[in-house]
């Protein structure tokens, strides 16, 4: 039998989004999984291979039990942090178009609140011990430490402000406003909230900051032939490529400057074919980084892009996270970012951008990035 | 069991300040080895010969005897022609602060009665990179780079830390 060579996202879910979900990781996870596998027509049953982050509590063969799983074919984790939801696509596609499983469901279910909170260093420390032993002792105990040091020197460099990082928050905080899913639905925020809220880890303020969630969400891969049979409308994934190091990489490079370049010849596309963004918001000064290192526009100029409404999702040049993302919607490690790239592709975003062909998704600050798109035959 | 890092002094016994008595702070990780003030680094036996220069105060970066390369923090490699022989550099303890944070809120038992405080990011004159906190300049005091200068802060028999303060010449 041929092997695939198109896959497409044929369902996707998600559970609601707390601060104290009263449930397990595991029961978060197959909540997600049964909501995303109803959405695509797909019988639990069906499954055939199972994938997550590392930092991820429920095992696939858990998943596949309560699932009933008839032959689980493939399954894995990818190790380092909640940087890798588009490198999960990446793996997963191509485990489709080699043949080796039919359905691929990613999932991703955190107490991130109420459990085992990051930025306590609770999941990421290292205790003091190997690489740690050379920077914990100083108080860098947390991503968030490093990504702040990077950050500061970036705007030493580059004349980023800390108000244009605030228009990152203020805008997709307008996003959320429109999502009902969203934490902070309900709540305005203004570029003053942002300039008077406290400081977390200097340069980042509160609401640079991204929330801590508790929920669930999964996304499920097949190829797109199937795909075409099932409920949805398929979603094509139409590249999708992860990157970890680089020799060359300067202290103020994200690794976006090393994937863009990757990604957009395996798409055959260039950033300004984009037509809707999702960005890794862990800290809001990184989405005027990706901005500037994936090529939407050149360095020092993600801010005055961001500070004049440029990623707006009503006229802005590329709207970006449309739901609200990790800080205003949910911070579900890139997997909210994975299902608002689909809703965009698909037509259904609460801030849906008109004739979407190209829906660009980065997790992790390209670590990992996808392009979704329709099903144009 | 006690959150109150300055009543954990045993090394011996490292502290689990796990059982937080306050239900709207973050949970601390277990099994931290912290001192007093100072969260404690475990070293590998393989960068010992870092930790023990520094309890003779001297800060010694590595560097490829093949190729002369330094680099910080330690690896099995050099990071440029990939030879694993090596010696450990005596550095001048000069440099200049690269970047800087801030912490406002507090993660760590360690550091609860610290905020705010600064941790820099140090370009040596000599080029590698050094993670560490200055003694004497206040956060919003710290700009780039400011001079610095090596000083070792000796926390227990083993551990002495590399800090640095505002040169002096």
């Amino acid at each position: 039998m041929p092997t695939p060579d198109r896959v497409a996202v044929a369902g996707i879910g998600e559970t609601d989004y707390s601060r104290d979900s009263g449930r397990s990781e595991l029961t978060l996870s197959l909540q997600a999984i049964t909501a995303a596998l109803d959405d695509a027509g797909i019988d639990p049953t069906e499954v055939d291979g199972l994938m997550t982050w590392a930092v991820d509590t429920s095992p696939e063969a858990a998943i596949a039990e309560n699932l009933g799983v008839r032959d689980l074919k493939w399954f894995g984790q990818i190790n380092q942090a909640g940087n890798v939801g588009a490198a999960l696509v990446a793996s997963a596609s191509a485990a489709i178009r080699a043949g080796l499983a039919e359905v691929v469901v990613i999932y991703r279910g955190v107490n991130g609140r109420s459990g085992r909170r990051y930025g306590s260093g609770a999941v990421t420390s290292r205790r003091g011990q190997g690489p740690g032993a050379f920077t914990e002792p100083f108080g860098m105990l947390t991503p968030q430490h490093g990504l702040a040091m990077t950050a500061q020197r970036r705007m030493h460099e580059t004349g980023t402000t800390s108000r244009q990082f605030g228009m990152v928050a203020v805008t997709e905080r307008a996003h959320a406003n429109r999502n009902p899913r969203a934490t902070f639905y309900d709540r305005p925020l203004t570029i003053e909230d942002h300039q008077t809220s406290r400081f977390i880890v200097e340069p980042f303020r509160l609401y640079d900051c991204c929330l801590e969630t508790d929920g669930g969400g999964a996304l499920v891969l097949t190829s797109l032939e199937r795909a075409r049979s099932l409920r949805q409308p398929p979603v094509e994934v139409k590249a999708a490529a992860q990157f970890a190091y680089a020799a060359d990489r300067e202290y103020i490079d994200t690794a976006a400057k090393y994937l863009g370049p990757r990604l957009w010849a395996q798409a055959g596309m260039d950033p300004s074919d984009m037509d809707v963004a999702q960005i890794y918001d862990h800290f809001a000064p990184f989405v005027v980084f990706a901005l500037e290192d994936y090529g939407f526009v050149d360095r020092g100029e993600g801010g005055p892009l961001v500070e004049s409404g440029g990623i707006a999702w009503d006229g802005g040049l590329l709207p970006v996270n449309t739901s609200g993302g990790h800080l205003s919607e949910a911070y579900l490690q890139g997997m909210n970012q994975l299902l608002e790239g689909v809703r965009q592709a698909r037509g259904t975003s609460t801030a849906q951008v008109p004739d979407v062909g190209a829906s660009f998704v980065d997790t992790g600050i390209g670590t990992g990035a996808v392009i979704f798109g329709p099903d144009h035959r | 069991m006690t959150n109150d890092p300055t009543t954990s002094g045993d090394r011996s016994a490292p502290n689990n300040p796990s059982g937080s008595d306050d239900p709207g702070a973050p949970t601390i990780p277990s099994e931290m080895n912290i001192l007093g003030d100072r969260l404690l680094p475990v070293p590998h036996p393989e960068h010992e010969p870092y930790w023990s220069a520094l309890r003779a105060g001297e800060l010694r970066i590595q560097r490829c005897t093949a190729c002369d390369s330094l680099r910080h923090a330690p690896q099995p490699m050099c990071l440029k022609c990939r030879a694993t022989d090596h010696e450990w550099a005596l550095m001048s303890g000069r440099g200049e602060v690269y970047s800087y944070v801030v912490t406002h809120q507090p993660t760590n038992p360690a550091f609860r009665d610290k905020t705010p405080f600064a941790t820099v990011l140090i370009q040596l004159e000599e080029g590698p990179r050094l993670v560490s906190n200055l003694i004497d300049v206040a956060p919003d005091h710290i700009e780039i780079g400011l001079p610095v200068e090596v000083v070792f802060h000796p926390v227990t028999d083993d551990i002495t830390l590399p800090l640095f303060r505002r040169a002096v010449s």
